[in-house]
Formats: C-alpha cells, structure tokens, sequence
C-alpha cells in the first residue's frame, strides 16, 4: 500500500472512531438531560432511552467495524483484550455483590459497570499489545 | 511453533516494514510472528510462504510440545 493511500486510510479510521464517540457522546448528554427533566411524559422519556441507546449501538458497531477491518493480529490482541474486559468486570460485578450483602458498600449504579468494562478493555489493550510487541 | 522468517528475511534483505507490506499486516505482526509469541494463522502463514516463494512447512515448523 502506498503511503498516501495508508495515510488516508488511518485519515478514515481516525474520523470514524472520533466522530462515532463524539456522537455517542453527544446522545449521551442529550439523553441524559431529558431524563432529568421533572413531569416528563412516558413517550419522552422512551424517546431519551431510545437516543441513547442509538448513539452507543453506533458507536459499537463503529468499533467493531474498524476491529475487523484489521489484521488478524490486531484482531487477536483485541479478541485477548475483550476477553481480560470481561473477566476484569465479572470480577468487579461479583466482588461488589458480596461487599454489598456483607454491608460494606452501599448499591452502585449500574453505569459504574460500564464504566470499568470500558476502562478494563482500554487497560487490557494496552497491556496485550505491549506483550505483544516488546 | 519455530519458524525461519526472520532468517528469510534477512536473505532478501527486506525490513520488517517491507514484508509487512507485501503481505499486508502490520509491522507489529511480523514483529510477534518472528519473535514467537503469535503462530499466524493459514491464511497469513500462506500469504507469507507466498512472497518467499516457498512452502508453509519450509517457513513454518511444528516442535515437540505444539
């Protein structure tokens, strides 16, 4: 591949992993404000949930799309990666299930879990491509 | 799983960059691949014999504990 076209190439990808999170960030905050509204009707806040979950679908499908655009070693260390996420987070959900029937912790919020899947995934990434490629 | 890529490599005197290119993975890949800590899958192990001109077995070879 020449080196104009691979530039334009990771031009595209960069666009479309940017753009993808700007919008699910976006639809994020969008989302998040009309569920804040006070006295809003069912069909509104149906309308917010289904924005929301637009805009994260996106951006997955996005990611996944870029994933598999990629060579089978990029997709291995993100398959290895995915599977260190997912571990990491069941960890987590389980711990705090017994810290909180133990009565250590109070409930957390369900976002909480998202949140450390995605900062495991970011983590484990970075962590298998480094054994990777030291 | 041993293999002789970095030794071929060397004998047509392309980069690690080169042949990624010529086999359209990344550098890292070749990297992985040469240092043994990623078995490329048929289709890459193919494509890779490929632009030696040589067979998979003669590039690729299995040891006693794979």
């Amino acid at each position: 591949m020449a080196r104009t076209e691979k530039s334009e190439s990771g031009l595209r990808v960069l666009v479309v992993m940017f753009g993808s999170l700007a919008l699910f960030g976006v639809t994020y905050v969008v989302a998040s404000n009309m569920l804040n509204r006070h006295h809003a009707s069912v069909g509104f806040r149906a309308v917010a949930i289904i924005i929301g979950i637009l805009g994260f679908v996106l951006w997955q499908a996005a990611t996944a799309r870029l994933i598999l655009m990629k060579d089978e070693f990029t997709r291995r260390i993100h398959l290895i990666a995915v599977a260190f996420a997912f571990a990491a987070v069941g960890l987590f959900i389980f711990t705090a299930d017994l810290m909180q029937r133990a009565g250590f912790i109070d409930y957390i919020l369900l976002r909480t879990i998202w949140l450390v899947m995605f900062v495991a995934w970011s983590f484990a990434l970075i962590g298998t491509g480094w054994y990777y490629r030291r | 799983m041993k293999n002789r890529l970095r030794v071929l490599r060397a004998e047509q005197n392309w980069s690690q960059a080169e042949l990624s290119m010529r086999v359209g993975v990344s550098r890292q890949a070749i990297n992985a691949i040469e240092t043994g800590r990623y078995d490329p899958g048929l289709p890459l192990a193919m494509k890779i014999a490929r632009a030696f001109d040589k067979k998979v077995d003669d590039i690729f070879e299995l040891e006693e504990n794979d």
